[in-house]
């Protein structure tokens, strides 16, 4: 069991996710973490007496002067054999050795640092600091050199290395913004997890299982690349840890929650083996060897600076045995209340056949009831509807009973479709129907399962059957098969190669499509025509007997997710293509010469704004001198002047800032635009294809950076 | 003082779920060693008595279930020690002697069920929602019926005549002297509990502990003309509300300690060590509500506990016996091998019963196959839901506590409300969106974790926005089967009915109605619009009824009888909503009203005064909590706290309490300055004036002046 060992006040903000743990002389372990004024905060204890349950300390502070995002502390260099301090900001990223107090490096990182983490990868010699950006994964060594470039579909949101395929090597495990965990092996992608939020914490556990928050209030567990379980709170999970709390060498999963929680769970079923709670939203979790030499402890920090600190310890016996007492009452208690539920189903479905009147005898009272015919059976349908009138392209749910039956209400739950979790249906008094159908629009292209309730009654019941129902929704939900024509066909196209006959390709389409009737399969050429409802742009899929398969479609992701699902079911794992996206094209050109000219202006403001930083000096001084001589009127002249020029300073920060918004929104264009020229080839050819366009962009090379997307190759 | 520390044992689950009121301890026999025998009365209708023996029960007898117990009390001769048990089950009374005989069968006359009781000697004291009646020796001696619903009765032991005292639904306590009410004593919240000072009625034997639903409780003298307030505890923190209390000297101080149940589970217990006001010493957090609680031994003779019974059935004791001491753990491990054994035995009876219900399945389906005519038949499950406006910061608390577990609710309602949500809830709420063609203004779902029988909502309404808030229920247990429960919003739903006569010193509106209503049909509108009016009109041929807005304090006053009707209040807002029901009322009838006002132009003042301190004082709590994070920022050196003023330093040195007090008045301020546009418009609405542009105006001007009320309200009169 855990038990508390130490608290401590810092006394000062702990942003989340910023609390770290490192020795920096090598030896004493020092609490650090980002915290108001760009600051970071380095606590060393000075009382290391073991038994002291209060604990004081220096606190000191590092200036960084911009807005820290992550942090992390690891022995970059493993020469130094102590630790490192690693500092992401917006736009820097920083090493910095504590102890001789000097910068290892001060590196420009134009796509931001949202997390770090430090450690090998893969089989690289050197231990590197990989900070993941604005869609891309950046992996310095101690020389800030940067060693491996790759890039993912959205912002990084949680970064973790681990071994996730038992080779002994590191993977890396992403976490990003576009709800995916990406798993990749140097700079090959080897596994891609769908999950329903932004993923805000990974962590690894043992045996190549790992741990996942997501920002919604889920955590989960996957094993490789299948989940093992997963729990929704209403409160959402900062950060992960693992710590063994039983002592029998397998750690345990420690969740830190935004509501002070911190709980432990097993990593196998997820279920609550200990938990405490904290004064104030849990900001960071470590373990380290703080205090006590050898004996790792598990320390929890708040927002506002509390830290609590636990260790493991054999109970005594008495209180284990009153540990056990409490558990096994609770257990108790839930079996009796799990016994009682089933005794009331097995009266509940013997009575549902009786005649009330024989029930009435029974309870003596009378009670509400609702009787529906048993033989009431709910249908539904899913059917792919154009833009409307009123209501945008959409997959439309239709609900409807056998017999004269009203439907209520539908409740509807799904991951990543509506607002919440849940739509509601909840006709008008006067509009109750038998029938109900339910318009839902699917903002992306994603495989998703919907879980209806549906409530069945008459008009004036106020008892309602809940039928209970699970309609998965293929990937391609939202495109309908419509009258091929040569007319219009979108200019962009993907052609490839492959060794399978049509009838795999139809059968393809019929698994992932939503379609009134199954495609028949044409054994001679493959020829069909999609409209994606969502943004009325055509999709054509053509084949050969030949093998070769075109598809046309003027939407460059939505091509890579056709290539990249058709070579999950068809089992491929290299895949050369070839394609032209020429829409796509010209925006990133444009877009390519939009962030060089941002790029000049920036330079030009900076200079701008160190002119007038030396003009502001020699005004204030100017000014200060005519105070001091009495000469009011010319004072005056000057602070107004500065007035002015403050003005000024504030106008340029202003456009700074837009135009900082502005490169970074083009700068995780181009990056989303090499990982969508990636997902258009499988396998090695994808990697290939993601160096090739890197380098093409360290060039500054456009016209190379579309023909690398174009062929794959240079 | 010692520190108390209770450990929870549970004992035992009652098949049905418990209501409150419904289970006692028997005084021991005289012998010191013995524990104390449980009676308790179950809602399907069982009634027992027994005793804990080794943590196991031993049953003294058992009745068969039948018609649902509502209180059950304990009597006997006068002066003796009450071992007698008596219990109310819907309109009959029954008492049982401590060895289970049966002795006493009483059917009141009446056609509604109990819903209190008291025994005192040979009197029954029994009411149904509105009527009270006393019984002596089964005959009927006085009764009276009320307006209000009552919700317990206690009975003062007064050495000439015993007083029962009667807490009301309208927030009224109502001394009684045979058929007549002796003053009415205005209480903070709606009573749900009553019990007697000490359980003896304190020196005087005529004081009395109230708790109410909305988390308060108090103690007055019952006097023979007025009742005095002793002390009262507000409820700042909007815990929940209050189930049971009971005296008892747990802290083993000598003198009774309170003990408070309240509806969300937590128990808490009060000492009277110092002062004659309770002091909170200790709390204990439970998850499910607890309906009973009283002060005993039952389980050991030498350890006291609270017995504790929850609204689901689980009976369980907060015990002062350590669960580790030096000796203790042999018999703990005893007891767990006990326990581990009863795991097993309820592992396999599950397991039974799970083929079982398998069974039942197939046959039904066969059965349904069979059968093309066959219907299913779900029924109705127990479950509790109240929606009470909570006068603390003027918001409704919505409670749901079922018998048997929620699997999710869906929330509905056809006007704008806010829902917020509730900490203690471990439910996943989820705003769905909503398309106002069918009629939904707000749709929410909460998704329940296992076992959770209890949800808890506060929901912020607006005058002015009536409607039906609907509830639909939805079980855990097969076959599924969701309930709906209906709640109005009245127009007016910030008003409070209260027994002040309106200020005769401060300006008022008047509207006066006229037209071919009868007094009936004015009654019906008024008790659409407001809350706690009486079902039907009082017999007089006039009524006259007032009620504050427990927000903004003012005042309304109607008066009505056949024909006209007289409304007077300090606010033209509420003038304005009740004009506007009232004209769609009597167009839904076809009656021509007339309508005309007499407005006091002093009124705008007037009720602008009263608000204008409160946004003042928002907006200033507003701006100090939004100032809490930078000043730390500047004094984070530690060094510059000189630099700083005096109130920023003041603000620093109580950042935890503004932070409190930001906490629990969250949007006050919005809902203060939208009253104040609301205001604005109906002041003109009644010139027919349009004014919904002038608003942005209203507000620069309100942000700027809100701290000279003088400056504001000249503007707003000129605007």
């Amino acid at each position: 069991m855990l038990i508390p060992i130490f608290s401590l006040q810092l006394n000062n903000k702990v942003f989340p996710r910023t609390f770290a743990v490192g020795k920096f002389d090598g030896k004493k372990p020092s609490l650090i973490g980002a915290t108001a004024g760009n600051k970071v905060f380095i606590h060393s204890p000075h009382d290391i007496n073991p038994q002291a349950q209060q604990l004081d300390g220096s606190v000191s502070f590092l200036n960084v002067n911009q807005v820290i995002t992550s942090l992390a502390c690891g022995q970059l260099d493993e020469q130094l054999e102590k630790d490192l301090l690693v500092v992401g900001t917006n736009t820097h990223i920083i090493a910095y050795d504590m102890e001789r107090n000097v910068d290892l490096f001060f590196q420009e990182i134009q796509d931001g640092a949202n997390a770090i983490t430090i450690g090998s990868w893969g089989e690289l010699p050197e231990t590197l600091a990989i900070v993941g950006g604005n869609c891309s994964i950046h992996g310095f060594n101690k020389k800030c050199e940067d060693i491996l470039w790759t890039v993912t579909g959205d912002n990084v949101s949680a970064l973790s290395l681990l071994d996730f395929n038992s080779d002994g090597y590191n993977e890396l495990v992403v976490g990003s913004e576009d709800y995916d965990i990406r798993v990749f092996r140097e700079d090959q992608l080897i596994a891609d997890m769908q999950e329903s939020e932004i993923v805000v914490s990974i962590c690894p556990l043992i045996n190549g299982k790992f741990a996942y928050a997501l920002s919604n209030g889920t955590i989960g567990v996957y094993e490789r690349s299948n989940r093992q379980w997963r729990i929704k709170s209403r409160n959402m999970a900062i950060v992960l840890e693992t710590f063994d709390i039983d002592g029998d060498g397998v750690e345990e999963l420690v969740t830190g929650w935004s509501n002070g929680k911190v709980d432990i769970r097993n990593d196998r079923s997820g279920e609550v083996i200990f938990k405490d709670s904290l004064a104030a939203s849990v900001a960071g979790i470590v373990k380290a060897d703080y205090r006590i030499a050898g004996e790792n402890s598990l320390i929890c920090c708040t927002n506002e600076g509390e830290v609590r600190g636990y260790k493991f310890s054999v109970q005594d016996e008495n209180l284990a045995v009153a540990h056990t007492f409490k558990s096994n009452q609770e257990a108790v208690r839930d079996l009796l209340q799990k016994k009682q539920t089933l005794l009331l189903e097995i009266q509940n479905i013997e009575n549902v056949g009786k005649a009330h009147k024989e029930l009435d005898d029974q309870f003596g009272t009378i009670e509400v009831l609702t009787e529906i015919p048993a033989s009431t059976e709910i249908q539904t349908g899913l059917a792919v509807e154009k833009a409307g009138n009123d209501l945008p392209g959409h997959v439309a749910i239709k609900i409807k009973t056998t017999n004269g039956t009203i439907i209520r209400a539908v409740t509807i739950f799904a991951e990543g479709l509506f607002r919440g979790e849940c739509y509601v249906v909840h006709p008008a008094a006067h509009q109750l129907q038998e029938n109900v159908t339910v318009p839902i629009v699917l903002p992306r292209d994603a495989a998703v399962d919907l879980h209806l309730q549906i409530f069945v009654g008459l008009k004036t019941s106020k008892l309602f059957h809940i039928f209970d129902l699970t309609r998965p929704l293929p990937i391609f939900s939202m495109y309908t098969i419509i009258e091929n024509s040569s007319q219009n066909e979108p200019k962009g196209y993907v052609t490839f190669s492959i060794n399978e006959r049509i009838s795999r390709i139809v059968l393809w389409i019929n698994h992932h499509f939503l379609l009134a009737e199954e495609c028949a399969a044409d054994p001679a050429s493959l020829y069909v025509t999609f409209l994606c409802v969502r943004t009325d742009a055509k999709l054509v899929i053509r084949m050969q007997n030949t093998g070769h398969v075109r598809i046309q479609t003027d939407d460059i992701e939505l091509a890579g997710n056709i290539i990249q699902s058709m070579g999950k079911f068809l089992k491929i794992e290299n895949l050369h293509t070839n394609g032209d996206f020429p829409l796509e094209f010209e925006l990133l050109q444009q877009v390519f010469s939009q962030i060089e000219e941002y790029q000049a202006a920036r330079q030009r403001i900076s200079s701008d704004m160190a002119e007038h930083a030396s003009i502001i000096r020699s005004f204030l001084i100017r000014a200060e001198d005519a105070r001091l001589m009495g000469d009011i009127p010319i004072m005056k002249q000057h602070y107004i002047d500065l007035l002015h020029l403050n003005r000024d300073l504030i106008n340029g920060y202003t456009i700074r800032c837009t135009s900082h918004e502005e490169l970074m929104r083009h700068l995780r264009f181009l990056n989303q635009m090499v990982q969508k020229a990636g997902n258009l080839r499988l396998g090695k050819y994808k990697t290939n294809t993601i160096n090739h366009c890197r380098v093409a962009i360290k060039g500054n090379n456009v016209e190379l950076l579309i023909k690398s997307i174009r062929s794959g190759t240079v | 003082m010692l520190e108390l520390q209770l450990n929870r044992v549970d004992y035992f689950k009652a098949a049905s779920s418990v209501t409150p009121k419904c289970m006692r301890l028997l005084s021991r026999d005289n012998v010191k060693k013995e524990t104390q025998k449980i009676a308790l009365g179950e809602s399907n209708g069982i009634v027992q008595l027994f005793s804990i023996r080794k943590k196991d029960i031993n049953s003294i007898f058992k009745s068969n279930p039948g018609k649902r117990i509502t209180r059950v009390e304990l009597g006997g001769r006068l002066g003796e020690i009450p071992d007698r048990i008596f219990v109310a089950a819907e309109t009959q009374v029954r008492g049982y002697s401590k060895k289970g005989k049966q002795f006493y069968t009483f059917d009141t006359n009446v056609s509604d069920p109990i819903r209190c009781m008291a025994v005192v000697g040979s009197s029954l004291y029994a009411c149904t929602d509105t009527t009270y009646t006393h019984y002596v020796d089964s005959n009927d001696s006085d009764t009276l019926t009320f307006a209000a619903k009552m919700n317990d009765i206690v009975i003062l032991p007064l050495a000439i005549q015993a007083m029962p005292v009667i807490a009301c639904q309208d927030r009224l306590l109502r001394p009684l002297n045979k058929s007549s009410v002796l003053y009415e004593a205005e209480i903070p919240g709606i009573p749900t509990t009553l019990i007697l000072s000490n359980k003896t009625g304190g020196p005087t034997k005529s004081e009395i502990v109230y708790g109410t639903s909305d988390g308060r409780l108090g103690q007055l003298e019952i006097g023979s003309i007025a009742a005095t307030t002793k002390w009262e505890i507000a409820n700042p923190k909007h815990l929940s509300g209050i189930s049971a209390i009971d005296f008892f000297d747990i802290l083993a101080d000598g003198v009774p300690d309170m003990i408070v149940a309240r509806e969300d589970g937590t128990v808490e217990v009060y000492n009277f060590e110092t002062t004659d006001e309770p002091i909170l010493k200790f709390t204990y957090n439970g998850t499910e509500s607890i309906t009973n609680i009283e002060g005993g031994t039952i389980a050991n003779a030498n350890y006291d506990e609270l017995v504790c019974c929850t609204y689901q059935g689980w009976i369980f004791g907060l015990t002062s016996q350590p669960l580790q001491k030096e000796l203790g753990g042999d018999v703990l491990i005893a007891q767990n091998d006990d326990l581990t054994n009863k795991i097993e035995d309820l592992k396999n009876e599950i397991e039974e019963l799970q083929r079982k219900l398998l069974m039942s399945h197939d046959r039904y389906h066969d059965e349904v196959k069979s059968n093309p005519n066959a219907t299913s038949t779900i029924r109705e499950f127990r479950v509790n839901d109240r929606f009470e406006l909570n006068r603390d910061d003027a918001t409704y608390n919505l409670t749901i506590e079922s018998e048997i577990p929620i699997d999710n609710v869906l929330l509905q309602c056809d006007v704008i409300l806010d829902i917020l949500d509730v900490e203690k809830n471990s439910a996943v709420m989820s705003f769905s969106d909503c398309d106002p063609r069918d009629n939904n203004a707000v749709l929410v779902t909460y998704r329940c974790q296992v076992n959770t029988t209890r949800l808890e909502m506060h929901v912020r309404t607006i005058e002015g926005h009536y409607g039906t808030l609907q509830l639909y229920i939805t079980s855990k247990i097969q076959p599924r089967c969701s309930m709906l429960r209906r709640h109005t919003i009245k127009p007016l739903s910030l008003h409070q009915r209260s027994t002040l006569s309106i200020d005769s010193n401060k300006p008022m509106n008047t509207m006066k109605i006229t037209g071919s209503f009868s007094y009936a049909e004015m009654h019906s509108w008024i008790q659409f619009c407001l809350a706690d009016v009486p079902e039907r009109p009082p017999a007089d041929r006039e009524n006259r009824l007032t009620y504050t807005n427990i927000f903004l304090n003012t005042q309304l006053e109607c008066i009505y009888r056949q024909e006209e009707a007289i409304f007077r209040s300090e606010n033209v807002s509420t003038i304005s909503i009740l004009k506007d029901v009232m004209s769609k009322k009597a167009t839904e009838k076809k009656i021509t009203l007339n309508i005309s006002y007499e407005f006091n132009g002093d009124t705008i003042a007037s009720t602008l005064n009263q608000m204008l301190p409160m946004i003042a004082h928002y907006k200033i709590l507003t701006d100090k909590y939004n100032l809490i994070e930078p000043l730390k920022e500047l004094v984070m050196d530690g060094s510059s706290e000189n630099v700083l003023t005096p109130e920023h330093r003041h603000i620093l040195d109580n950042a935890d309490s503004i932070r409190e007090q930001y906490k629990q008045t969250p949007v006050h301020l919005n809902r203060l300055c939208s009253m104040v546009a609301d205001l604005f418009i109906d002041k003109h609405k009644f010139v027919g004036i349009n004014v919904k542009a002038k608003i942005p105006n209203l507000f620069d001007k309100l942000n700027a002046s809100f701290s000279q009320p003088q400056v504001f309200i000249d503007f707003f009169n000129t605007l």
